[in-house]
């Protein structure tokens, strides 16, 4: 059965996960990445960096028992 | 031209041609189920969002709008952040509930048939554009290739390809609920076919064309303007609506939740797809911009849309890999997206008004592929008809702009229980309107509205002057607003409540009413839509999940019955035919007794539901409370108003041997003998003090006592009332043993002084008599005083055991007092013998004793001979002439000595054996027995801590066992 402080606690990750990416992609913030002299590559980077969070986020998502 | 042309057909053909082999071989099993439920699998299926836009559009886009293409994937990046908070519960939900699209899933929510219709014509409406967007694609990548061809000719021809292939992909099985993991792995291999096209030409354009990371940076150099035109775009207003639109469409697209959702995957597989399909979406357009840079090198003036082939025609044979990556993504989303709307259109726009007779599956799926012939035609209606303006992205755009406006709906099923079908309806019309009126009137030459929307709206915010800016936020605007004022201004009905209920995981909803006494009235209902074939195993098949019979008549086993069936025929013919011909509106009795059913359930679904925060801590307590209930050393019974078991205690399973699950939910009369009618009886009595009952149960006599309480009754709920019972046999057996030994102390301590006042007495006249008798007396008087003397010795034998009895009942009460000395048991048996033998009986009846020599007890030596003594008497006495008594003894587990002494003489019946020890309690004929004798016997053993028992001799006769507990010799 699943722990569900476990889970509130990876329900929590989760949505901060999703909060700092949104921060990044949706907001004014991601002229940070989007400036004219940034390489071409840097959006793809960032896309990059969310994939690597997504995929530690859902490791602790199994991991407290969903 | 034919050359290329026939090139092109027969690569098309064998391309689709493998994957259908690939779906029939995994639906054949020949592929190993790792791979096919392998979460890759499953991401590269959500890969059918990706379409010909992204092979060939997305270029043409990056031209135009520079890094906000990338918006276009971002989105679905953003929204797959959520899966494991959004996207799951989804998924169980429609697992649970056998829903197969969005439409199904917005008319069970909010209980509307016209919600269904409503979306289900709007999604077919929307997706009209990007079906023709598919078809565009193609067509214009082969007139690239092959210049001479008729578009329309080539369109028709692809079309009706992909209807073939669709109907053969999709509709081969009536199966029409089950997943289809052929499907799920050919879309899965059409992706990885786009990937390797758009990764190869994304190659040639980087090495080949710009020449490498050097060259790249020597032609950025040359072009400084380049990387300005792919940023700037992405700081302007667009961008958040791109991302808004392609997050919402990551799920929504009819082909999206198909692939998604109704094909019901793997849960594991499902949380991958958080991370997995971002990764295959980065993978997809990692590419894209050295192939814009290549293109514009190679082919300034050429229609960006076609880069990609502009760029694969440098390598041979490259082309027509190309040219299938597009092939692939355009099939994969029209097989895909046909299936998904047929699906709806069958059961919101067709099943609603015609019920198919005979074989329902077969006709259900021969309308489906008349339904996915259908679509694919009028996608390629809509090309034939929609104008070609602003490439690939634009018609693709107008469908994002469509299924956006499911958001408020949505919205409704996960989070905001109080959304009314009449909000989202009065929502959804708006916003379906305001789209047709700003994104598809201008395709058909009538422009003006959103022009003058956007001029009226930038003098709010000049970032409105964009069309999709412009057009997603006023259609959404006034549909989520318009949503939420109506459902504020209207209530939910009872059903949409508990829709709504079961939608954000609420445990506690209820499952339905049952209005069917039993299984076949349910199966006969069934019947009216499937036939008696069909009725029938849909039935067996509602029964085999809930693991009940075709016997079952609890209301609230019925329920889940009736619950299950709908769900599975929302599977196959949507959730509102399914809801409209199980459920009907409750009469008040059957609420009534509803209620009982309903908390049984409730407790039922709360054994397994997953809870967190208050709930769970609630929860908590009511398992607390269950199991102080359970615990109670007294058996309680909840009975409703219709006297059927809601809570039936684990100490009443105990003593009634019927478990919790037996009883629940069957009427209290119908429970096994003898409890179920004693207690509906208890429960009619008008008396509500306690009752003592006995009871005979299995051979065996119980004493209970059954107590009734009334719940309190509301005005329209009544309660029932709870049964408590009280098991009293232990308790009145002991009292009975009480009684009864009080009754021997007081007889002992009668005789003690019986034998004290007669005994003295008599001492004098058989001292008298005696001496009398040794005088010189005639015959006659001396004969007299021998009768005298007789008389007076028999006399003082009852006294001498009625003196022997009071000292043993006197050490009865003082069980384990005696003496501890070792004694050894043969000694002590032949003692007794020999003692017998001296009486006349003896004589005729031989004393076989076998007892081992070094068998020892603890007690006191004499005392045991007296119970020996008068054991072998009752032996001798019950023998005939010439019998045998054989006494032996043999040591036995934890510590025990048993002693049998064994006649074979007319034995005791059952009612002699229940007073056998009582005290004056004789067989004898008067004269010849006190009644004290095994009185004696009985109360000496147990003085020792013993027990004696009662057997009969096979072959005839008693067996008087006697327990004593051993001692070795040598420890006394």
């Amino acid at each position: 059965m699943p722990d569900p402080r476990g889970q509130d606690h990876a329900t929590d990750l989760v949505v901060m996960g999703f909060g700092l990416a949104l921060l990044i992609l949706f907001t004014p913030l991601r002229e940070l990445w989007a400036r004219d002299n940034a390489p071409w590559w840097a959006p793809f980077a960032i896309w990059g960096g969310v994939v690597v969070m997504a995929g530690w986020l859902i490791s602790q998502w199994i991991r407290h028992g969903d | 031209m034919a050359t290329e042309l026939t090139g092109l057909l027969v690569a098309t053909l064998l391309y689709l041609g493998a994957l259908f082999l690939v779906a029939e071989a995994t639906e054949r099993g020949r592929l190993p189920q790792r791979l096919v439920r392998h979460p890759l699998v499953f991401a590269l299926s959500l890969g059918v969002y990706g379409t010909s836009w992204t092979l060939y559009g997305s270029v043409g886009f990056a031209d135009r709008q520079g890094y906000n293409f990338l918006a276009i994937y971002l989105g679905p990046v953003l929204a797959c952040l959520l899966v494991p908070v959004v996207w799951l519960p989804l998924l169980r939900l429609v697992k649970t509930l056998q829903l197969s699209s969005l439409a199904d899933l917005v008319a069970f929510r909010y209980q509307s048939q016209a919600a269904g219709v409503l979306v289900t014509g709007f999604m077919v409406l929307g997706s009209l554009p990007y079906l023709a967007l598919q078809l565009r694609a193609v067509v214009d990548a082969a007139r690239y290739v092959v210049p001479d061809l008729s578009g329309d000719l080539l369109g028709l021809g692809f079309s009706a390809l992909l209807v073939v292939f669709t109907v053969l992909f999709g509709t081969r099985h009536h199966r029409i609920r089950e997943p289809r993991p052929g499907l799920v792995m050919a879309i899965a291999a059409e992706s990885v076919v786009k990937v390797i096209a758009l990764l190869t030409v994304g190659a040639a354009a980087y090495f080949g064309v710009l020449g490498g990371p050097g060259g790249m940076t020597s032609w950025l150099a040359e072009h400084p303007q380049a990387l300005a035109r792919l940023y700037s775009p992405t700081r302007e207003a667009p961008w958040v609506t791109l991302l808004v639109l392609s997050g919402a469409a990551a799920f929504l697209l009819p082909r999206q939740f198909h692939m998604a959702f109704a094909e019901r995957p793997d849960s594991r597989a499902f949380l991958h797809a958080t991370w997995l399909f971002p990764a295959l979406l980065l993978v997809m357009n990692v590419g894209i911009v050295p192939i814009l840079w290549a293109g514009q090198t190679l082919a300034p003036n050429q229609n960006p849309d076609l880069y990609v082939l502009v760029v694969a025609g440098r390598i041979p044979g490259l082309t027509t890999l190309a040219f299938l990556g597009g092939v692939s993504a355009a099939s994969a989303m029209v097989i895909v997206c046909s299936l998904a709307l047929a699906g709806m259109m069958l059961n919101h726009l067709v099943l609603p008004f015609w019920r198919p007779s005979g074989d329902v599956h077969a006709h259900l799926t021969r309308a489906r592929r008349a339904l996915v012939g259908t679509m694919v035609m009028a996608g390629w209606a809509a090309y034939a008809t929609l104008e070609p303006t602003g490439g690939l992205v634009e018609l693709g755009l107008v469908s994002f702009v469509a299924v956006a406006q499911l958001l408020p709906a949505m919205f409704g099923v996960l989070f905001w229980r109080r959304a009314t079908a009449q909000g989202v309806l009065t929502g959804l019309l708006a916003g379906v309107v305001l789209w047709i009126i700003l994104l598809i009137l201008p395709r058909f030459g009538v422009h003006g509205f959103l022009e003058w929307t956007m001029d009226q709206a930038a003098r709010i915010d000049a970032a409105w002057r964009d069309r999709w800016v412009a057009s997603t936020g006023l259609t959404l605007l006034v549909n989520g607003g318009l949503c939420a004022l109506v459902s504020i201004m209207t209530r939910p009905r009872p059903e949409e409540r508990d829709a709504a209920a079961t939608c954000v995981r609420d445990v506690l909803s209820p499952a339905p009413i049952s209005h069917f006494e039993d299984v076949a009235t349910l199966e006969a209902r069934v019947a009216e839509l499937l036939g008696e074939e069909g009725a029938a195993a849909e039935v067996e098949q509602a029964l085999a999940e809930l693991e009940l019979t075709r016997a079952e008549r609890r209301p609230d086993a019925l329920r889940l019955l009736t619950e299950r069936l709908e769900r599975n025929l929302s599977g196959l013919i949507g959730p509102m035919p399914a809801r409209s011909l199980l459920r009907q509106a409750p009469d008040l009795d059957v609420a009534r007794a509803a209620l009982t059913g309903h908390l049984r359930l409730l407790e039922a679904r709360l054994e397994d539901a997953e809870l967190s925060g208050d709930a769970a801590r609630v929860d908590m307590v009511r398992r607390y409370f269950r199991g102080v209930l359970d615990d109670l050393p007294v058996g309680v019974a909840a009975v409703g108003p219709g006297a059927d078991v809601i809570l039936w205690n684990q100490h009443l399973a105990q003593l009634t041997h019927v478990s919790p699950l037996e009883a629940a939910g069957h009427r209290l009369d119908t429970l096994p003998d003898p409890w179920g009618p004693t207690l509906a009886q208890a429960l009619l009595t008008p008396n509500p003090e306690p009752q003592e009952l006995i009871l005979s149960v299995a051979g065996s006599v119980k004493t209970v006592r059954v107590g009734r309480a009334e719940l309190s009754e509301d005005a329209d709920e009544p309660r029932g009332s709870v049964l408590v019972v009280e098991d009293l046999t232990v308790r009145r057996a002991f009292e009975a043993q009480l009684a009864h030994r009080e009754r021997l102390a007081s007889i002992g301590q009668l005789a003690a002084g019986v034998a004290h006042e007669v005994g003295n007495p008599l001492t004098g006249i058989l001292m008298v008599a005696s001496n009398l008798r040794r005088e010189r007396l005639d015959a006659d008087v001396s004969e007299r005083l021998g009768m005298l003397i007789d008389q007076a010795n028999r006399i003082q034998d009852i006294v001498r055991n009625l003196v022997d009895f009071s000292r043993a009942d006197g050490g009865a009460a003082e069980t384990g007092r005696e003496a501890r000395d070792a004694v050894t048991v043969r000694e002590v048996v032949n003692e007794a013998v020999a003692l017998l033998e001296l009486g006349r009986r003896t004589r005729e009846v031989r004393c076989d004793v076998e007892i081992d020599a070094a068998i020892c007890v603890r007690g006191d030596r004499q005392r045991l001979i007296q119970v020996f003594l008068n054991l072998l008497a009752n032996a001798c006495d019950a023998s005939r002439a010439g019998q045998a008594v054989e006494v032996r003894a043999s040591e036995g587990a934890l510590g025990w000595v048993r002693v049998d002494v064994i006649d074979h003489g007319v034995g005791v019946t059952e009612a002699q054996r229940a007073r056998l020890f009582d005290p004056f309690f004789t067989t004898k004929p008067v004269g010849e027995g006190t009644g004290l004798g095994l009185a004696v016997v009985f109360s000496i053993v147990r003085s020792h801590g013993g027990r004696v028992e009662v057997d009969d001799t096979p072959g005839g006769g008693c067996t008087m066992q006697v327990f004593l507990l051993a001692q070795p010799e040598d420890a006394s």
